[in-house]
């Protein structure tokens, strides 16, 4: 039953739109061909930004894995002072939208940058020394922006780990060292892994960085091919790309369920008990402050940087105290657009934000929980669509949803639709690792002692992955807020949406009318990140 | 037991519909106002705060009539075009390039304006599909926080100079329409000689994805000069003043013309539209063209395509523009493009 709602919501919003728009990049002039493809592979220019893409997707999902296992281990497992404070930054590194961060770095790094300048002076250099425009500056930025999602999927399972497996490696003789290799970081690998696909394929579709640190040096990704295509009107070939990014992601996908074999990875069980923290002794002044370092430097700078741009009387200006008002946000209160634009950015995030936590639940469930067939392609279609740039996306949806029988373009639902699509796969990928790591006999006890399916899922399961499930929610919720491309393209008069203000802000008046617009989005978000925590207890991404 | 599960998950899609439905309940122009026969006109039209300007005026005189989609809309026009049907009726904005493409289609309403004949005749094209509507041009634009006015490039051959190395920056063709108007105009202006695009990839220019953004990039200082569509820089300019400072944006009208990038206004092609409504479109490409229209567009930055509305400050009363070649670009937009590739990441 529930698999048939899954399997159908999946097909409807995921499988038609995106077969439509399969089939017309296989038909120009009303034809069936596939020149599309032929003429994507004949410009060597496509091969050269399928290269940088895999390039910068393998790297940015490694050092966002090291970076984020790393962290969680030390939060969560040592006895490091001021975690809640380390998460906080943490979460705050996530809610920073990328095409603002890009920026930010770009003061911070850029040719005219802070660091540069500095450097410039002191050492009399002629020409900037370091080089923010380049595939790695992508990479390290998009690293950075990233590794959250892979620290919250590694604390959920490290937090909850059942210390017996790794005392019992520990007294025959295994160093900490060994203990983590062998018996930690296997069992974490499920949502390690999880969220590295995440990270893959949101690194491989994403246009923002790609093009505020590429272009300038005439790098070009996957993605920024795919916007050139459609910015000469060349949907074909945008389609036949983003096929190639999808491919990409399945195969990231497929690399996954390799690794992973059938292997068992339940770490919370019946007897678990919550582990001891691990005491640092003298490497705990070194821990702390390299940590603090690195999320001040990753964090609490950029944000700085935002914070002093949305102050700013005029981009450009140095940000001397003289340069600073509050005009931006007073901008921002006498728009005419902003107050209907927020309500119905909260309306579409949240209504998203539940329908994708309640749809991963289900799906996570089937693919973790049943032999069903057909629950691996499940998985793999409500992931996927993260691979599809916005714009592509958003053709798709047009091409499904304008004509008969599903009349819904120009309305609010083809916005909710498409936040759905796009950003399920954020919550799914989070569920998924950590449904993997609850035994099933779990389960299984409740409704041997006679309870019922529905009850052994709400009394035993659903308590167990609630952070997780609140962690989708908001995730989902967060990057429907600070969206652009969709709405841009999806939107009407009356269906207007914080994104599309967003870009006008930027189009209109400038990057400082931007970042305030930014900052009050980034303040919703946390204002909804407590709410949740204060309504379900505790949050795994606070 | 299963059952139960599938009640939960009914009511939860019963109510969140029921949400949704109530939400598209909400004030929706189309919904309330409207009668079938009266006159509706939808316009997909720019910038926001132009656009909500526009409809405002127009709006005060004929009443309720128009839903205004405001923000870029080729890439929505254009997926609509590939879903069977445009759902626009009029459309204002970007540059003639997608009016070409449109009209290649078959998708624009030939209509020959009266208020048309008092423009310009720089801005007269003689083609009845599309309309230019607001004067855009390329210029250059400097930081005088590193450039003092003597050394500041005066002529487009100016951004060659060796000073300027790794310090110039400019629209990305491939990214942006402006952008490809912008290079291959250069081109043209050159005779048809790519040598300048060559010599622009020896200097080190920096892309940005729109010839808008190109301001952007200047003013911060990560490029000290470039080539930009002037209402960008213009604006920023006027923001700073009404703050009471002073961008660091300066706007150069080079001396071998202003590259021309006008934004036109058409009448989408609807066979099903009433009469009634296509009269209220053409009413509203008048408007657009209009004495009063063109003031409001004058006031966001645009010059004005008709000699008796005055032009916004910061324009030169004289300067020398070229008019790209748009038939020669639609023609051969995938040789030019192929052309910028091989020189700028091959050879």
């Amino acid at each position: 039953m529930a698999m048939g709602i899954a399997g159908i919501s999946l097909l409807l919003l995921v499988a038609y739109p995106l077969s439509l728009l399969l089939l017309h990049s296989l038909e120009v002039g009303g034809r069936p061909t596939v020149s599309s493809y032929l003429k994507a592979f004949a410009e060597r220019q496509n091969l050269v930004a399928l290269g940088n893409s895999l390039y910068v997707g393998v790297a940015v999902t490694l050092l966002a894995v090291l970076i984020g296992v790393g962290t969680a281990w030390l939060i969560i497992r040592t006895d490091i002072p001021f975690k809640r404070g380390f998460r906080g930054l943490i979460f705050l590194t996530f809610i920073t939208p990328p095409y603002i961060g890009a920026i930010g770095w770009i003061q911070l790094l850029g040719r005219a940058g802070y660091l540069n300048s500095a450097l410039m002076r002191a050492f009399n250099l002629s020409a900037p020394p370091i080089e923010l425009y380049s595939l790695e500056g992508i990479i390290a930025v998009m690293a950075i922006y990233l590794y959250p999602l892979v620290f919250w999927a590694t604390a959920g399972v490290l937090e909850r780990t059942d210390p017996a497996l790794e005392d019992a490696a520990a007294l025959s003789g295994g160093t900490r060292w060994r203990v983590f290799t062998t018996i930690t970081l296997p069992l974490a690998s499920p949502n390690i892994l999880s969220a590295a696909i995440l990270v893959f394929i949101h690194t491989i579709s994403c246009f923002a960085v790609a093009a505020a640190l590429g272009l300038p040096t005439r790098h070009y990704v996957l993605a920024t091919r795919i916007y050139a295509a459609l910015s000469h009107y060349d949907v074909q070939m945008a389609c036949a790309l983003s096929v190639v990014l999808v491919l990409l992601s399945g195969g990231a996908f497929l690399l996954q369920r390799v690794l992973l074999g059938e292997g068992r990875y339940t770490t919370i069980t019946s007897r678990s008990r919550r582990p001891e923290p691990l005491n640092l002794g003298r490497w705990r002044l070194p821990a702390t402050i390299f940590l603090a370092a690195f999320t001040f430097l990753t964090a609490i700078l950029p944000l700085l940087t935002i914070l002093s741009t949305s102050l700013l009387k005029a981009w450009g200006l140095p940000p001397a105290l003289g340069n600073l008002s509050w005009g931006n946000y007073l901008a921002i209160l006498q728009d005419r657009l902003i107050g209907s634009a927020l309500r119905n950015s909260l309306i579409f995030a949240s209504l998203a934000a539940s329908a994708g936590a309640l749809l991963s639940f289900v799906v996570a469930y089937i693919s973790a929980r049943t032999r069903l067939p057909g629950r691996g392609f499940l998985d793999l279609m409500a992931t996927f669509p993260l691979a599809i740039p916005g714009p592509v996306l958003a053709t798709a949806m047009i091409l499904a949803f304008m004509n008969p029988p599903f009349v819904l373009y120009n309305t609010p639902w083809i916005i909710i639709l498409a936040y759905i699509v796009a950003f399920t796969p954020f919550a799914l990928r989070n569920l998924s690792g950590s449904l993997r790591a609850i035994d099933p006999a779990l389960e299984e006890v409740a409704w041997l002692s006679g309870a019922s399916w529905l009850r052994g899922l709400k009394d035993i399961l659903l308590p167990l992955l609630r952070p997780e499930i609140l962690t989708s929610w908001i995730l989902v919720f967060l990057m429907g807020l600070r969206e652009i491309p969709l709405s841009l393209m999806l939107h009407t008069q009356g269906t207007e949406t914080v994104g599309v203000v967003l870009f006008s802000f930027w189009e209109t008046i400038g990057v400082e009318a931007l970042s305030a617009l930014a900052v009050i989005v980034m303040l919703v978000t946390l204002a909804g990140h407590l709410i949740l925590g204060k309504l379900g207890g505790r949050l795994e991404v606070g | 037991m299963k059952s139960k599960v599938g009640k939960i998950i009914a009511s939860i899609s019963l109510s969140l519909a029921l949400v949704l439905v109530l939400m598209s309940e909400c004030p929706s122009k189309e919904r309330t106002t409207l009668t079938p026969e009266a006159a509706h006109v939808t316009v997909y039209m720019g910038p926001i705060p132009l656009a909500q300007k526009l409809e405002a005026v127009f709006e005060a005189k004929h009443g309720d009539v128009l839903t205004v989609v405001s923000g870029p809309w080729c890439r929505k026009v254009r997926a609509e075009l590939e879903a069977g049907d445009i759902k626009a009726d009029v459309l204002h904005g970007a540059d003639p390039s997608i009016y070409m493409m449109l009209r290649g289609a078959g998708q624009l309403l030939p209509y020959s304006s009266p208020e048309a004949m008092a423009l310009k005749p720089e801005y007269r094209t003689g083609a009845e599909n599309f309309t230019l509507a607001n004067g855009r041009y390329a210029v250059i634009v400097y930081n005088k926080r590193f450039v003092s006015p003597e050394e500041a490039p005066k002529t487009w051959d100016d951004l060659l100079d060796a000073k300027w190395k790794g310090k110039v920056v400019i629209g990305d063709p491939l990214l942006c329409s402006a952008a490809f108007a912008i290079a291959c105009s250069l081109v043209q202006l050159h005779g048809f000689n790519w040598d300048y695009i060559k010599a622009l990839r020896d200097n080190g220019a920096m892309l940005a994805d729109n010839a808008g953004k190109a301001a952007e990039v200047v003013a911060s200082g990560e490029a000290w000069v470039g080539i930009c569509v002037h209402d960008a820089a213009l604006r920023m300019i006027k923001k700073a003043k009404k703050q009471g400072v002073e961008s660091p944006l300066v706007l150069v009208w080079p001396k071998g013309g202003a590259i021309a990038i006008p934004r036109p206004v058409a009448i989408v092609q609807d066979a099903a539209r009433s009469d009634a409504s296509t009269a209220l479109a053409k009413e509203f490409v008048d408007f657009v063209l209009s004495v009063q229209g063109q003031g409001i567009a004058a006031k966001f930055g645009f010059v004005p395509v008709r000699a008796d509305v005055p032009a916004p400050r910061g324009i030169p009363a004289e300067f020398k523009a070229v008019m790209p070649d748009w038939g020669w670009m639609r023609r051969n937009d995938q040789a030019l493009r192929s052309k910028w590739e091989s020189i700028m990441h091959g050879e």
